[in-house]
């Protein structure tokens, strides 16, 4: 990732922006994953690499602060292991906070329904579920995951490619982002912050919502900005 | 600098009158710091501020164009602070002792901050891209823009006040919800303030947060102190020492409450800068109108119309104030009554009837036709008008002290045409005093067979008519069983 220049301080590079965004998605998409011993470990040193000086100017950057004193606090990986499966993935009735966007927009007999569409938008993406993914495409994880790749491929365009292929791909973030993930997330964060008895959870989705917030905004921003 | 410090007030060095900065902190046993090149390097606040337990700030530039918001916000952030709470004040041209109050004042206004949410911020100016400077971007600046309480909305039963008031169409009323467009509006704050159930709130300009920083800045035992509202988008205005300027997203948000609000808490005038000519908004007519309604009610209780001044000229100090009367939340939309009433009770005119087509307040009339139908009432988004059911029918009450003169019972009123119903535009003290009255009573008569209410006499009566000769046999069935029973009834 490209780090912050002296001298630079109302600027910012494109691509590097772009690889920021990518790496958040990334970041937030890992901690709703189970959180094991050696995942923890890869997210509190992503959380070291991720460029300070540039999040600062990003608005949601009071609930990353939040978010990095919490991870000081995971000491204990086996804690938030059993939190994670008592939120996300046992329950009586499924989990207590089902981290699924068809839980949300879907009503149950046609959750299938949003699978196939997420199923083909990735593939349009050029995406494609491993095939040893045992998981649904519609887990707010995949979902990061897919902005993530986006982002990736914006910070190659502004590098590489004209200002119009730079606008299809944030067209493409914000309509994902419109589709999917902005539609239903928010939803999803208030269900974690009202079942959850771990605070490292509840600063993840209260972080990861004000990002994805933030980020439909910055992407609007960006596409009324550039237009010719 | 203490470590469990509050407030902050950092004052550029570059200011002439900081050499009083000391004086300041062992007065009010407040830290404030007087900062070298604060105007110049934006980086000074995060240096300053991390590690300390500061919860609010508020900067003291000697420059308008200091630096934009997109390189202090990020430094706020740092500081573990929400830029949007920042206040700023600014102090080119003005004297140590102004000074102080106005810094006093935007630190109170700084704690009645109560924090933003996500959607209470707006991307401002950056990107402008060319091809030339294709791969950089300059950095955005957030501002604050209002967010809708959707639960406290009535926009189910009908209201829309807020997309009339909205001045760039940021607010639409689609299907009883109110839509609102963050990338079209240009924060104003005016349907935060049109919105009669406060539904709407902008952060940074809520009225707890008006009130604080008026109190403060009329506080105090050193002569006559005036306000003046001035829009954020206009330089600060000079003047003589009295005048306290209070900055406003729009001076279009300033109701005829915040106008005659300050007169009550303490200050000798209230000035009402206009917007510059090339304001988006297009605010200066709805300005001059509602000030032009404040006069008119001061002149008619008997007070000198010139307490509220549009365009004051500031190079006069303004005239000492009246002796401040306490008063509950008066920047909040239903304290206006109360302030009218406050207003012409200390002028002994407690029964004044003024009509202006700014009003903040209304008078429903009801006329001869109405049917008693309520449907008046569930439009009502203030609860002013109420349908009251009970054994004997129906009572369609009203308060005008919850009027505000929306118009917004009329069209739904099937009887409207027949003058059924009227808005008028008039505060009527007498009327206010009188609290919620009847404005029509009906009799129910009720269902023979099971003794359910069928419908309030008069519109049984209009119903008649309305069927006319054709439809007589229809009529005995009607008026003697409800509607679930006369699907039961045999008829001939």
């Amino acid at each position: 990732m490209k780090s912050y220049q002296k001298g630079q301080r109302d600027e910012a590079d494109a691509e590097a922006l772009a690889q920021l965004r990518q790496g958040l998605y990334r970041f937030f998409a890992t901690c709703l994953l189970y959180p094991e011993g050696e995942r923890v470990a890869l997210l509190a040193d992503a959380l070291q690499r991720l460029d300070d000086r540039y999040l600062a100017h990003l608005a949601f950057y009071p609930s990353w602060i939040k978010l990095r004193e919490a991870f000081l606090d995971v000491s204990n990986a086996k804690k938030i292991q059993g939190e994670h499966i008592r939120l996300f993935s046992l329950g009586p009735r499924g989990p207590v906070c089902s981290p699924h966007e068809s839980f949300y927009r879907a009503p149950p007999g046609q959750r299938t329904a949003v699978m196939v569409q997420l199923d083909q938008e990735y593939a349009m993406m050029g995406l494609d579920l491993p095939s040893d993914y045992r998981g649904l495409p519609d887990h707010v994880s995949v979902e990061m995951d897919a902005m993530a790749f986006l982002c990736e491929r914006e910070a190659g365009a502004w590098k590489d490619a004209g200002v119009e292929t730079v606008r299809e791909i944030l067209r493409e973030e914000l309509a994902f982002l419109e589709r999917h993930l902005g539609t239903w997330f928010s939803s999803f964060a208030d269900l974690v912050l009202m079942a959850t008895k771990e605070p490292f959870y509840k600063v993840v989705v209260e972080a990861a919502d004000a990002f994805l917030r933030h980020d439909q905004d910055y992407l609007s921003h960006l596409l009324k900005e550039t237009r010719s | 600098m203490n470590a469990d410090l509050g407030t902050a007030i950092l004052i550029c060095e570059d200011w002439p009158g900081f050499t009083h900065v000391p004086e300041w902190s062992e007065e009010d046993q407040r830290e404030v710091l007087a900062v070298p090149e604060l105007c110049k390097r934006p980086e000074t606040v995060g240096t300053l501020l991390a590690g300390r337990k500061v919860d609010r700030l508020v900067l003291g530039l000697c420059s308008e164009e200091a630096y934009s918001l997109a390189e202090l916000q990020p430094e706020v952030r740092k500081a573990g602070l929400d830029p949007l709470g920042v206040e700023i004040v600014h102090l080119m041209g003005v004297g140590p002792d102004k000074a102080k109050v106005l810094l006093a004042a935007a630190a109170a206004r700084a704690l009645a901050f109560a924090g933003s949410k996500p959607e209470h911020s707006k991307m401002y100016k950056s990107t402008k891209i060319s091809r030339r400077s294709l791969f950089r971007l300059r950095w955005t600046e957030y501002r604050a823009v209002p967010s809708i309480n959707h639960a406290a909305c009535t926009a189910g039963s009908g209201c829309d006040i807020c997309t009339r008031a909205c001045p760039q169409d940021a607010l639409k009323w689609s299907r009883g919800r109110i839509e609102y467009d963050k990338s079209t509006c240009e924060p104003c704050g005016i349907c935060a303030t049109a919105c009669p159930r406060g539904a709407i709130s902008d952060p940074t300009t809520t009225p707890a947060q008006v009130e604080t920083q008026v109190g403060a800045l009329i506080s105090g035992e050193d002569g006559p102190r005036g306000i003046v509202y001035h829009c954020a988008r206009s330089p600060t205005p000079q003047g003589a020492e009295g005048w306290m300027p209070l900055r406003l997203p729009c001076v279009g948000m300033a109701t005829s409450g915040w106008m005659l609000a300050p007169l009550l808490m303490g200050a000798g005038t209230v000035g009402i800068q206009r917007c510059p000519p090339e304001c988006l908004a297009g605010q200066a007519e709805n300005v001059a109108e509602t000030v032009a309604f404040c006069r008119e009610f001061l002149a008619n209780i008997g007070a000198p119309e010139d307490l509220v001044v549009l365009d004051p000229d500031l190079g006069q100090d303004p005239p000492l104030g009246m002796t401040p009367v306490p008063m509950d939340q008066p920047f909040g939309n239903e304290a206006v009554p109360a302030i009218l009433r406050g207003l012409a009770h200390l002028f002994g005119a407690d029964e004044v009837s003024v009509s202006h087509e700014r009003s903040p307040l209304g008078l429903v009339k009801i006329g001869e036709a109405c049917t008693g139908c309520g449907t008046c009432a569930e439009a009502c988004p203030t609860e002013a008008l109420v349908l009251e059911s009970g054994e004997e029918g129906v009572a369609l009450t009203f308060d005008a002290m919850r009027c505000v003169a929306c118009n917004l019972c009329v069209p739904p009123c099937p009887e409207r045409h027949r003058g059924a119903i009227e808005v008028v535009k008039t505060v009527d003290l007498g009327r206010l005093n009188l609290g919620r009255t009847v404005l029509r009573q009906e009799a129910t008569p009720r269902c023979e067979r099971c003794g359910a209410p069928i419908a309030p006499q008069a519109m049984m009566n209009r119903v008649e008519e309305l069927l006319g000769e054709e439809f007589t046999s229809l009529m005995p069935v009607l008026a003697k069983y409800c509607s679930d029973c006369r699907v039961l009834v045999p008829t001939d």
